[in-house]
């Protein structure tokens, strides 16, 4: 039964979570971008907003909607900065955090 | 079979373990180093084990990811997929798991890092996940030989079942294209929905295996499984962030970063020492040797001096190679370089390149080629065409032999400590040039696609020595092979130019007026009768009336206004043939192969040689300080390498960047050098 679900979930978009993510999504109004995100502070991500092949790369690494991440810690200069995503440690430019809109 | 994955999911270690460490490394034109095929042993049956870059779609980002996509679908068409999977990352790694499920490949996860999990009081239900996802799974810790073997049973078992026969997909390049084109944002996040489910059923905890749906808030949110293991407190992760927290503090992360490179170069220096100095000795007293037992010739001088003197060139600065390429390996396996990238991002970002030119820069302190093949993992063109293009100013290790010659003539013996520093210093001018150059161009030429980082930062570990010892004596044989045979070669070539065509004169010879007797008329004669000549037996003039003689005559004017005499500049042209032979080619020239104290090793016979060196028609004496300075500066900055052009062009996809490198550099090696030796002369500096 759970891989009937799976299937359907990969081919309609009907997964158990999927119906959890666009309500997530739609409310903008209080999202903020990653890079606002202060040390310590966890937030889920909403969406990604960026050109393309940007946007798609993020996704790919895990930067889905609903996916939690917090802020790990700066480095000397400042930027990157370093967060927590899905079981790894991923440094990002403050540039690219800005394309992250998360809900904290 | 294929092993795929995250580049630091314990994929590298495993590819050792089911090779037995014996592999080659695969160089396509614009291929990065670890693309290896290895014999499986082992496992029970023939089979050949390739290893890919680090990967994470099959939607590459970088070149070096499309260089995994490519030998999966065009050249290698693997039979079996193992799919090397961190326990610790269920959901980012079995997305590609995913992605190559739906494209056919037959699959089989490996599943490692369960002890890492297991410290975080949690574990993976294999049997579960191996349903969910439908296909084996095998945990296995690549660390230990036990499991090899029953993974090679799997891998065949698979394979059998896998046959064409059994009404299998095929997969191919047509799949894949349509695949590709129909990736899009929705099918990410259906992939990762249906991961996080799996995630969900599959993690339990390690004490009593029951699943974790009632657990705290914290694992029921989607894609927390892994995720929330730091807030958790306890684990290998948060062990491995308390260590970054150090790393990338802003004064201790900087210090560190700092006196890891200055380890690194000094220990090239102080730590090789001694291992070049035996190797020295040892090929000076095999010549020796050889020529003391063999007759004297023609042929078996050019045997002993020319060949084996030439693999003595090249085998001296081995251990520095070894050391520099084990010290890398070993950064890189800990995972500190991925630090080190992050560390000088911002600042690299200043001068045009990217925080992921770190990596390549550092690799061109050994050798250029591989460096500008690291290259490959920076995304944006521009910055991956700047990166090479400064990397030949990096002080490759084929430099140190003339450094070490030239320093050790002008700095005082008796303090070696400055010539230590003093060398340190020409590395760090490579450098502070590189940057300048850097800064330049970006000035003048705009980057005008889009700069990324994004870079996952492995967690922190004890890096597994066999596997970096293993890399380290792969890439060192690589490099023997390709460099050290040129060197060899052109060593020999260059002896028998020398040295032709033969002129043979009788030991008493010294004080007939025959031209073919005398060598320079320096003060002291280099072929003293007698005392060294075998008696009665003959000795070939070489140098004066050879061939390169006539080549080097013809180049004076050249070579002239850096202070160097005929015989230096053949040995200059030389040194573009491959920069080492510089130093055999100045032995040869200057004639040490008879010069006095045959006990000394070669340096320092070189070096004695090199201060009685006079002019032809002056008279003056041809090392001075500022000739010796001007040298090291050519060096310093002249493009040198063929190969390296060769890599360039096709690094780069054009002749423009490669013939840009080679003008730039050679050309404002030699105005700079006449404009330094010049200058100091016209200050009054010998």
């Amino acid at each position: 039964m759970v891989k009937i679900a799976l299937r359907e979930g990969l081919s309609k978009g009907n997964g158990i979570n999927d119906a959890a993510a666009p309500a997530a999504a739609e409310t903008g109004g209080e999202g903020t971008t990653l890079d606002r995100l202060r040390p310590g502070q966890t937030g889920m991500v909403m969406k990604v907003e960026a050109e393309a092949a940007l946007k798609l790369h993020l996704m790919e690494l895990g930067f889905v909607a609903g996916s939690p991440i917090a802020f790990l810690m700066s480095t000397p200069f400042g930027d990157p900065n370093i967060y927590a995503l899905r079981g790894t440690s991923i440094a990002l430019r403050k540039s690219e955090a800005k394309c992250i809109r998360i809900r904290i | 079979m294929a092993l795929v994955g995250s580049a630091n999911s314990g994929k590298t270690t495993l590819f050792n373990l089911l090779t037995g460490s014996h592999y080659t490394t695969i160089n396509y034109p614009g291929a990065t180093v670890e693309f290896a095929l290895g014999q499986g042993k082992g496992l029970g049956f023939k089979c050949r084990v390739m290893d890919t870059p680090g990967l994470s779609s099959l939607i590459p980002a970088s070149l070096d990811e499309k260089v995994t996509v490519d030998a999966l679908f065009a050249r290698h068409r693997p039979d079996v997929v193992v799919a090397v999977v961190d326990a610790n990352q269920l959901s980012r790694h079995l997305y590609l798991v995913k992605q190559l499920q739906d494209l056919g490949f037959n699959l089989i996860i490996a599943l490692t890092m369960s002890d890492l999990l297991r410290k975080r009081g949690q574990a993976v239900d294999a049997g579960k996940l191996s349903e969910m996802m439908e296909c084996p799974v095998f945990p296995i810790d690549p660390r230990r030989k036990d499991k090899a073997a029953e993974l090679g049973k799997l891998v065949e078992k698979r394979w059998l079942a896998g046959r064409p026969e059994s009404g299998r997909r095929p997969v191919d390049e047509a799949s894949y294209r349509a695949f590709a084109a129909g990736m899009s944002d929705e099918r990410v996040q259906q992939y990762y929905a249906a991961l996080d489910q799996v995630e969900l059923l599959v993690l339990k905890d390690a004490e009593d295996g029951a699943a974790n749906a009632g657990r705290s808030g914290a694992v029921s949110r989607p894609g927390a499984g892994n995720g929330d293991g730091r807030a958790a407190g306890g684990g290998a992760r948060s062990r491995s962030d308390s260590v970054d927290r150090i790393l990338l503090h802003p004064v201790w992360g900087l210090t560190i970063f700092l006196l890891a490179m200055f380890a690194i170069f000094t220990s090239i220096f102080w730590l090789a020492t001694p291992f070049m100095d035996g190797i020295d000795a040892a090929f000076g007293w095999g010549i020796a040797g050889l020529k003391r037992i063999l007759p004297d010739s023609w042929t078996v001088d050019m045997l002993a001096d020319g060949a084996i003197g030439g693999m003595g060139t090249v085998m001296v600065f081995l251990p520095q190679i070894l050391i520099l390429f084990f010290a890398m390996g070993y950064l890189e396996d800990s995972g500190y370089l991925a630090r080190g990238a992050a560390l000088v991002d911002k600042p690299l970002s200043k001068i045009g390149l990217n925080g992921k030119s770190f990596v390549p820069l550092l690799s061109g302190y050994a050798c250029a080629i591989p460096a500008m093949l690291a290259a490959r993992t920076i995304p944006n063109r521009y910055e991956r065409n700047l990166t090479i293009f400064i990397i030949p100013l990096m002080s490759c290790s084929a430099r140190l032999p003339v450094y070490t010659l030239l320093l050790a003539f002008i700095t005082p013996r008796d303090k070696p400590w400055i010539g230590g520093l003093a060398l340190t210093g020409l590395y760090l001018a490579g450098l502070v040039l590189g940057a300048a150059v850097s800064t330049l161009i970006s000035k003048i030429i705009r980057n005008k696609g889009m700069s990324g980082f994004i870079l996952e930062l492995p967690a922190l570990r004890m890096p597994v020595l066999k596997v970096v010892a293993a890399s380290t004596y792969h890439k060192a044989a690589q490099y023997l092979r390709k460099a050290g045979l040129m060197i060899v070669l052109i060593s020999l070539g260059l002896w028998v130019l020398t040295h032709t065509p033969p002129q043979a004169r009788t030991t008493t010879a010294v004080e007939s007026a025959s031209p073919a007797a005398q060598d320079a008329p320096g003060p002291v004669p280099s072929n003293p009768p007698s005392a060294l000549a075998p008696a009665g037996g003959v000795e070939y003039v070489a140098v004066t009336h050879s061939y390169a003689a006539q080549l080097g005559h013809f180049l004076e004017p050249v070579t002239r206004p850096m202070g160097l005499d005929w015989r230096g500049g053949v040995a200059m042209i030389c040194g573009f043939a491959a920069r080492e032979v510089f130093v055999s080619a100045m032995a040869l020239m200057y004639r040490i192969d008879d010069a006095g104290g045959k006990d000394k090793g070669l340096a320092d016979r070189l070096l004695a040689r090199m201060g009685e060196v006079r002019f032809e028609d002056t008279g003056a004496r041809v090392f001075t300080i500022s000739s010796v300075l001007g040298v090291i500066l050519f060096f310093m900055i002249a493009l040198q390498c063929f190969s390296t052009v060769a890599v360039a062009k096709a690094e780069s996809g054009g002749w423009k960047l490669a013939a840009a490198q080679l003008v730039l550099y050679t050309g404002t090696a030699y105005v700079l050098t006449v404009a330094l030796v010049q200058g100091l002369r016209a200050l009054g500096v010998p």
